[in-house]
């Protein structure tokens, strides 16, 4: 059995907002395509092959930490900063590459990693 | 394609190639020395230092040296000049704080900063993204200060690794004897990197670093944790990893560029520093590029 992690689902209690941070600061594309396993959930994508699904939700819900994935996190982060994104942890150095954290304008954290191989380097 | 940044804060980026040139040079600044094939040589008095593809040098301001490349193939060059106060003021800023600082801010003894460094890791990607930045042409001057900030990071880290933590190995009651030893050792590694694929006699070594071989055997494995002999291969693995990266030679000629007498010892001593055969790690290396 070979299985494939997709989607990372995303409870919100503002699906506009959170749909404009998604699309306009981490530029993140809605995908036509709808999934019945979450009534009424956005489908967002940037052409890699996982997802994000916006589910909307009466009251607030803490999500647990998103991970984000890039290939330079400091161009990242300074962009992100451009657009007055608020760093909780700014680029720092791990076993497993750089990293840098932050949170959305509804408490939600992400987690911006450049994973790098020490090895082949 | 030559590429000059000068930012608003005096920092200067210069990529580019050069062959066939000699130049004598006053610095001003702390200037990073990087090429990406072939290899460079910088005079610094009576010391003279061959840089390769899988190091950098830093030098420090005040110093004058000669800049020498003999080869008729172009080299691929990266310099990067920060000025002293970009310097002192990323000493005295949040960047300190990083978490792979702790260790080189809490080291008492300021030593020589000059000589070879491994260019790898941390420093080698973060280089690599700066390179890709510029080639964008992209203006953006606080970015460029942003990855500026991080090769100072990724550079006194190393320098805690390569020089405090090497010099608080050596066991001398006083400290100007471990200062005088140490630079003689720094001299000793420096020319077993520049003789790499030569053959040489520790005593060469010896008088390169003006102490006698029993005492240069001792106080380098004291420092460095491994012999004479052992450094040199691992400069040699080293150099034979840059030239499977550059992609341009077979194994059996890597073997050979780098001074190994055979081509399995060097397939087993490789396998054993980067966890896979040097065609496996060529292969790699290529699909990630790709």
């Amino acid at each position: 059995m070979k299985l494939a992690l997709v989607y990372t689902c995303l409870k919100v209690n503002d699906i506009c907002s959170a749909t404009q941070f998604l699309r306009d600061i981490l530029g993140f594309e809605e995908d036509k395509f709808n999934l019945d396993v979450f009534d009424g959930g956005l489908v967002f994508t940037n052409g890699e092959h996982h997802k994000i699904v916006l589910v909307e939700c009466a009251e607030e819900v803490q999500n647990p930490t998103i991970l984000l994935l890039t290939n330079d996190c400091i161009r990242d982060y300074h962009s992100l900063l451009d657009k007055g994104i608020r760093f909780t942890k700014t680029p720092d150095y791990t076993d497993n590459g750089l990293i840098a954290e932050f949170l959305d304008p509804f408490g939600n954290c992400y987690c911006l990693l450049e994973e790098r191989n020490y090895k082949l380097n | 394609m030559r590429i000059y940044k000068e930012l608003i804060n005096k920092n200067t980026i210069t990529s580019g190639t050069l062959n066939r040139v000699s130049a004598t040079v006053d610095e001003q600044n702390y200037s990073f020395k990087i090429i990406f094939s072939g290899h460079q040589d910088f005079l610094i008095g009576n010391r003279e230092i061959r840089l390769y593809p899988d190091s950098f040098i830093l030098l420090a301001p005040g110093t004058k040296y000669l800049s020498r490349v003999d080869s008729d193939e172009p080299i691929k060059t990266l310099s990067i000049s920060l000025t002293q106060t970009f310097v002192s003021d990323f000493l005295e800023s949040n960047y300190m704080n990083s978490n792979c600082l702790t260790a080189y801010k809490n080291a008492e003894a300021q030593l020589p900063i000059q000589t070879i460094y491994p260019f790898k890791g941390d420093m080698w990607f973060n280089i690599m993204n700066l390179q890709t930045q510029l080639h964008k042409d992209q203006n953006n001057e606080q970015l460029v200060n942003e990855y500026l900030s991080h090769v100072l990071i990724n550079y006194y880290r190393l320098y805690h690794e390569e020089v405090q933590v090497k010099f608080g190995n050596l066991n001398f009651a006083r400290n100007s004897t471990k200062k005088e030893i140490f630079g003689r050792l720094m001299l000793a590694k420096e020319y077993i990197s520049n003789n790499y694929n030569q053959k040489f006699k520790i005593e060469d070594v010896a008088s390169a670093s003006c102490l006698s071989a029993t005492h240069l055997m001792r106080t380098f494995k004291l420092a460095y944790g491994l012999s004479a002999y052992e450094y040199l291969t691992l400069v040699r693995l080293s150099r034979a990893q840059a030239l499977l990266k550059e992609g341009k030679y077979s194994i059996n000629e890597i073997v050979m560029l780098v001074g190994f007498e055979s081509v399995s010892s060097f397939i087993s001593l490789f396998k054993s520093s980067f966890s896979h055969t040097p065609l496996k790690y060529k292969k790699l290396i290529h699909q990630k590029t790709a």
